[in-house]
């Protein structure tokens, strides 16, 4: 049975009141202010009567004055300008802990993926995996992380080894609800993940080629779709998903069904650059030489920030 | 947060996209300067994304939004007292600018008005330092009552009488211009419909 709102809001009233017995005129008023506050804030209509309490009624009305007020100054064109402007910044200074640039540090990063992976699949199915795994713990060389979860298999040199791992939460990002800029910032993390298994002559799995094909097709629908993409979007998308397809041409799989997603990973890419290029081809949309070296140096930022923190930080180079 | 501490670029967007408007306003509510409040905004949140791995998840009882916005909010606290302290050594960079009149409010008119950032800055700068930080962080950084406590340090029934006695004496301000614009006929009439 539902109840009554307005009999909830009149036992809440009374709780009220039992609260304030006790203090005093002004901790009541104080008391009461905030409560009509909280309900104005929570878009509730405030139990209060202007009639009734005159003078609580002109403080909400200036509390709520003071708040119109300074919610406009960040209403304001000058506002969303800056916001644009800091935001490539504030991702550039992104720590970089997990970045994908020691041996080590790959291969924990892959085992991050694949236990996302045996988290959704039976078991049997992630047996196959496993070989994938520890193929990975065989070239990253040293001790496999402690965990509950034991991995037993064979290496393709056949030395029996065995890895424990801890499945860890790898949460799904719902990639229409980001920016377009955002989808490609991701497709860049995507693609210097593939470009270091290329770079150790690794294959790329599965899940990481479908996550790479799912975000360039994404970003080839919000072009197309999104009127509020802008011509330097359009640029850095298209640069982006060129250095994808490059990094695709020169990736290796390590099965026949890997290797339908690779061609999938392929084709949206081509397809995104595609319309990337054809959104730029409309007179106008072109950005300035500024805008487009502003929108290429969000990620060439990123990488000198890890970069310098991979030289500073011995630990996380790869172990000779 | 978590996936932003690790390096998640994506995730530092949408953190920022949630939080850039409430920390401008707040910085703004502060310094009185679009560019100055802007600069400040990143630098806080720079310096927030530094030290997010140090941030402990805290409940703060009948709050329903995250304690990660009074966590940010002490950070931004202290951050623009450092701003002021540099300020201070260099000389002023600006001045507190004048409360503007403004002939056409009158109280009746104080539910539609909406004042410049000028007008608030100028009115908060007015209030005694305890009362002014929680009218920054509760009308500007939209911090709900157990939020501002938790990012000054304070309790909630102490919060909730700053508030009280800040917008109790923002109110006397504004209706003692309103007063001087309006003429002595119309200092009776606000004062009649101010009190109780």
């Amino acid at each position: 049975m539902s109840q009554d709102p307005r009999n909830s809001r009149s036992e809440d009233r009374r709780s009220t009141r039992l609260d304030l017995i006790g203090l005093e005129p002004d901790e009541i008023e104080a008391a009461r202010l905030t409560e009509i506050l909280a309900s104005v804030e929570q878009g509730i209509e405030p139990d209060l009567d202007p009639a009734e309490d005159p003078a609580l009624a002109a403080l909400a009305q200036t509390a709520l004055v003071l708040r119109r007020s300074l919610e406009a100054a960040s209403a304001q064109q000058s506002f969303e300008r800056f916001h644009h402007r800091s935001l490539a910044r504030v991702i550039a200074a992104t720590p970089q802990p997990a970045r994908v640039r020691s041996v080590e540090h790959r291969r924990d990063s892959l085992l991050q993926r694949w236990n996302g992976l045996f988290t959704s699949l039976s078991a049997a199915a992630a047996a196959s995996i496993a070989t994938f795994v520890v193929t990975v713990l065989a070239v990253g060389g040293s001790a496999p992380a402690p965990g509950p979860l034991s991995v037993q298999s064979v290496a393709p040199d056949g030395t029996a080894l065995a890895a424990n791992v801890t499945p860890i939460e790898v949460p799904r990002v719902n990639l229409t609800a980001l920016s377009v800029s955002q989808q490609v910032s991701l497709y860049v993390t995507l693609i210097e993940q593939l470009n270091a298994l290329n770079d150790d002559g690794l294959p790329a799995d599965e899940s990481l080629l479908r996550d790479l094909a799912d975000t360039s097709a994404t970003v080839k629908r919000t072009i197309e779709r999104d009127h509020t993409v802008s011509g330097a979007d359009a640029f850095r998308a298209m640069h982006r998903t060129f250095e994808g397809q490059q990094a695709l041409e020169k990736a290796t799989v390590a099965s026949e069904a890997d290797q339908q997603v690779l061609f999938t990973a392929q084709e949206t890419a081509a397809g995104a650059y595609v319309t990337a290029a054809q959104f730029l081809g409309v007179p106008d949309r072109l950005p300035s030489a500024g805008e487009a070296a502003q929108a290429l140096a969000l990620e060439e930022t990123s990488a000198e920030v890890a970069d310098s923190e991979v030289t500073e930080d011995p630990s996380l180079l790869p172990e000779e | 947060m978590r996936r932003s501490a690790s390096g998640d670029q994506v995730s530092t967007g949408l953190l920022y996209d949630a939080y850039v408007a409430r920390l401008y306003r707040y910085c703004l509510a502060r310094v009185g300067n679009e560019t100055d409040a802007e600069d400040l905004a990143e630098e806080i949140f720079i310096k927030a994304l530094g030290a997010i791995g140090g941030f402990e998840w805290r409940d703060l009882g009948s709050s329903d939004r995250s304690p990660f916005g009074a966590w940010l909010f002490r950070i931004a606290h202290n951050h623009v007292a450092s701003h002021h302290r540099r300020a201070a050594v260099r000389g002023p960079s600006f001045e507190v600018p004048e409360w503007i009149p403004d002939d056409s409010r009158g109280p009746q008119e104080l539910a539609e008005i909406q004042l410049t950032i000028e007008e608030v800055f100028a009115l908060v700068e007015q209030l005694p330092d305890a009362q002014r930080e929680v009218i920054r962080l509760r009308f500007g950084a939209g911090l709900n009552v157990a939020e501002t406590a938790e990012a000054l340090d304070k309790r909630q029934s102490n919060v909730k009488v700053l508030q009280h006695k800040a917008v109790k004496r923002l109110r006397e301000f504004l209706l003692a211009q309103a007063a001087q614009t309006s003429g002595p006929a119309a200092a009776g009439r606000n004062r009649n419909q101010g009190e109780r």
